[in-house]
């Protein structure tokens, strides 16, 4: 219920400050994804991590209800107090205020602070609730009737749909409090009001699935059936309470027939089925009272008014007027009563072992019912005590921290691992770089890179063809002046030689004539070339700083390692805490159970006394009625 | 006299219960605060150890669909390689269309270009079962790379559109 006054409210904030939350930052979004798929924890610290990274605007409205509700819903009542007071005097829209003032008030409700929420409801105005939609009037007008009804003050319930599963509540207290108040009968007429309406689950108003805006509905099937069990569970508790109304009323036949619409299956059967055997008994069918009395005698105990069953069972044959069967049957109850005493006392020994309600919180934890094997049967009235149901939920969180803190420590030792492998390869990385003097080689090239340069601009100026030959112009160039310095060793020997001084000068002034042809374009090449490596040096020099700036990371190890030694110190702090806590909520559990062990252990040898009392009183009447034969027989003999 | 004593003990044994339960109320709180605070600062721990900023790489999913795609499940490649790929529980589902975001991988890279590549299944339009593949091409520069993967209807189309967004 709260969920969903909550999912609604949320969507009302998302649609009143416009756009959807795949719009927002994907720190938002990670926040919904978790926490419309219900696990609190998860978005909570998203939430927290998105605020950290500063992805949420800190003044809007939207993340800190959100906040607000998860803190609520996680169990962090202050929080979530703090926060929407504080929002209260940030929203200045009416509708918006009055559903952060009802959701207060649901919040104090379930705190058990009945004047807070009554005075949070006060400042919502009865126009605004016409403002706020189907559901979010629903919830405001439960928690008026129901806090009037807790005031001990009568309601007008005709404003709740027929079928809504809250009208089946406030109706039940509100019987209940005539119950109390002496108007039995008012009681009886409204109970009977209320069960001629039949459950229907696929209307179940409050409980039903939110409307339109959602194409798949927000209840999973499981959901539906607790809810269609809830219904069921409520209509067994009306019915059992009718019949205990009539039979006050000595309407004895009103009364079985009520008893007999009670589930078989149901944790209200055994308490049933006891006051079906009274009310049989108070109309003198002794017979039917007492197979109903042994059926109930032969099952397990859930409920303490089974305890009376043996007893029962013994008074029917009384009444019948078959004292042996009595006497065997109450020498039975006081055996089964010496054995519950027994059990008992070993349970109050086995209560006081820090396990002993592992099984129970388990299933707890995982939404399931409680099997006999779970929690022993005798300890099932505590089920229905909101305190230890409270403390059973408060148990549950603190083994689920315990098991995140785990978790997280085995984290850190991962981290710490991992931090000293890559320390590790990273001083090897240095000592290899130094080794091969790679980071020198850069700088180097520069230099030979600078020289190009020169070169270049030197022919530029000189406008030098030749210097810009390609190879094999330069190797050309070389032989022409091999060939010229040859020529001059040997000119006089030589008849010819003018002739071969012409051919080389003719050789020497085809090839300078084709370097001036491609002079522009062999300079064009040799500039473009120089620009290439500029950039191809430009890319080596970033890749060099990524390097310089990886080995400097080396010094962040240290502040990693940091890190880890203080989430450390912190998680091993929670752990301590945990336990503390766990210990002090264990103890408070124990002794709860242990004053309702105590409690069923004196009931159950009242009972063994009565039972005693009984077998005495039995056989002295069958002693006295013996007497009382005796001397008949004696005189006939005589 | 006697009675009014024992009373008096009551009301104050009670008294003293009720703020033990208080304050045990108060002690559970600060450490379910104290837990959650040092989950995220072990998160942000992880992603700095684990995705370095310079190497880091993250793809979300969001949807705005409903009509026509019902996700139910997603395969991610990058540079044709599998790196992740989930299947939806209903209520993963549901969060999606109402809004969440879901993170759907978080790795590391190298600077350059790369590739990636998400293959959609679920239900399409008139329900019937849809398969999509959609691909980008992205440069992982020195700074932590996001991309974003929209599931959109498209009324004109009557089919879903699936876009990618660089964050």
């Amino acid at each position: 219920m709260n969920m969903r006054l909550v999912v609604i409210l949320l969507l009302a904030i998302a649609q009143s400050s416009g756009g959807r939350a795949a719009d927002q930052p994907p720190g938002w979004g990670e926040v919904l994804y978790e926490y419309f798929q219900g696990n609190h924890f998860e978005a909570l610290t998203q939430l927290e991590i998105a605020a950290h990274r500063q992805q949420l605007d800190p003044s809007a409205a939207q993340p800190a209800l959100l906040r607000g509700r998860l803190s609520m819903q996680f169990g962090l009542y202050s929080q979530a107090e703090a926060i929407f007071k504080q929002q209260l005097d940030h929203l200045d829209k009416p509708t918006l205020q009055a559903a952060v003032y009802i959701q207060l008030a649901n919040l104090y409700e379930q705190l058990g602070d009945l004047e807070a929420a009554r005075t949070a409801l006060t400042n919502v105005a009865e126009n605004q609730v016409a403002g706020l939609n189907a559901e979010q009037q629903d919830k405001y007008w439960y928690l008026v009737a129901s806090l009037q009804i807790q005031g001990g003050t009568l309601i007008d319930i005709r404003r709740f749909p027929v079928n809504a599963l809250s009208r089946e509540y406030l109706n039940y207290n509100l019987a209940m409090m005539e119950a109390d108040r002496g108007e039995t009968q008012n009681a009886v007429a409204r109970l009977q009001s209320m069960l001629k309406v039949r459950p229907n689950s696929e209307d179940a108003g409050f409980f039903s699935r939110v409307g339109d805006w959602v194409s798949g509905g927000w209840f999973s099937a499981d959901e539906q059936q607790i809810n269609t069990e809830e219904q069921a569970s409520l209509k067994d508790r009306q019915w059992l309470t009718l019949g205990y109304l009539l039979q006050s009323l000595g309407r004895h036949q009103d009364a079985i027939n009520a008893y007999q619409q009670v589930r078989q299956d149901s944790v209200d059967t055994q308490a049933a089925m006891l006051a079906w055997g009274w009310a049989a008994a108070e109309r003198g069918e002794f017979q039917l009272a007492l197979s109903i009395w042994q059926l109930l005698a032969q099952q397990p105990v859930y409920q303490h008014e089974s305890y009376e069953a043996p007893l029962a069972v013994a008074y029917a044959y009384e009444k019948l007027n078959a004292p042996r069967q009595a006497l065997t049957a109450l020498n039975q109850a006081s055996r089964q009563y010496s054995e519950w005493i027994n059990r008992l006392q070993a349970e109050r020994v086995q209560l006081y072992q820090s396990d002993f309600f592992q099984p129970y919180v388990q299933t707890w934890q995982q939404g399931q019912s409680t099997p006999e094997d779970v929690l022993s049967p005798v300890l099932m009235p505590l089920l229905t005590d909101d305190l230890f149901s409270q403390q059973v939920a408060q148990l549950a969180d603190l083994q689920q921290a315990d098991q995140r803190v785990l978790y997280a420590l085995q984290q850190l030792t991962m981290f710490e691992q991992l931090i000293d492998e890559r320390q590790q390869s990273a001083q090897q990385r240095g000592e290899a770089l130094a080794h091969n003097n790679l980071l020198q080689t850069l700088p180097t090239l520069q230099q030979q890179r600078d020289g190009l340069q020169t070169q270049l601009d030197t022919v530029e100026h000189q406008q030098d063809a030749l210097a810009l030959l390609n190879d094999d112009g330069q190797a050309l160039l070389q032989r022409i002046g091999k060939a010229d310095t040859r020529l001059s060793a040997i000119e006089q020997q030589m008849p010819d030689a003018d002739s071969y001084r012409a051919r080389i000068r003719r050789l020497h002034g085809i090839l300078l004539w084709q370097a001036e042809v491609d002079y522009a374009s062999n300079l064009w090449a040799g500039k473009r070339n120089l620009q290439a490596l500029d950039s191809l040096l430009a890319s080596g020099q970033t890749r060099l700083g990524s390097i310089y700036q990886a080995m400097d990371r080396r010094a962040h190890f240290d502040a990693q390692r940091a890190r880890i030694t203080g989430l450390r110190s912190g998680l091993l702090l929670a752990q301590q805490t945990q336990q503390r806590l766990q210990d002090k909520l264990l103890a408070r559990m124990q002794q709860a159970a242990d004053v309702l062990l105590i409690e069923t252990e004196q009931q159950l040898q009242r009972y063994r006394r009565q039972a005693q009392i009984a077998i005495v009183r039995l056989q002295d009447e069958t002693l006295r009625k013996q007497q009382a034969i005796k001397p008949e027989g004696a005189r006939d003999e005589g | 006299m006697k009675q009014f004593c024992l009373s008096l003990m009551l009301l104050f044994t009670l008294g003293v219960q009720a703020q033990e339960s208080s304050a045990l109320n108060t002690q559970i709180e600060d450490l379910k605060k104290q837990v959650i605070s040092l989950n995220r600062d072990l998160y942000l721990l992880e992603e700095d150890l684990l995705f370095p900023a310079s190497t880091q790489v993250a793809v979300y999913l969001d949807m705005d669909a409903g009509q026509y795609f019902r996700i139910d499940a997603v395969e991610l490649h990058l540079d044709d390689k599998l790196v992740a790929s989930h299947l939806y529980t209903q209520r993963q589902a549901n969060a999606l269309v109402r809004g969440g975001v879901q993170k759907l991988y978080l790795g590391n890279l190298a600077r350059g270009e790369h590739k990636l590549t998400a293959y959609f299944v679920g239900i399409g339009p008139h329900q019937r079962e849809y398969k999509r593949a959609v691909s980008t091409s992205f440069t992982k520069q020195d700074d932590p790379k996001a991309l974003q993967i929209h599931i959109r209807d498209d009324a004109s189309k009557q089919q879903p559109e699936f876009l990618f967004e660089e964050l």
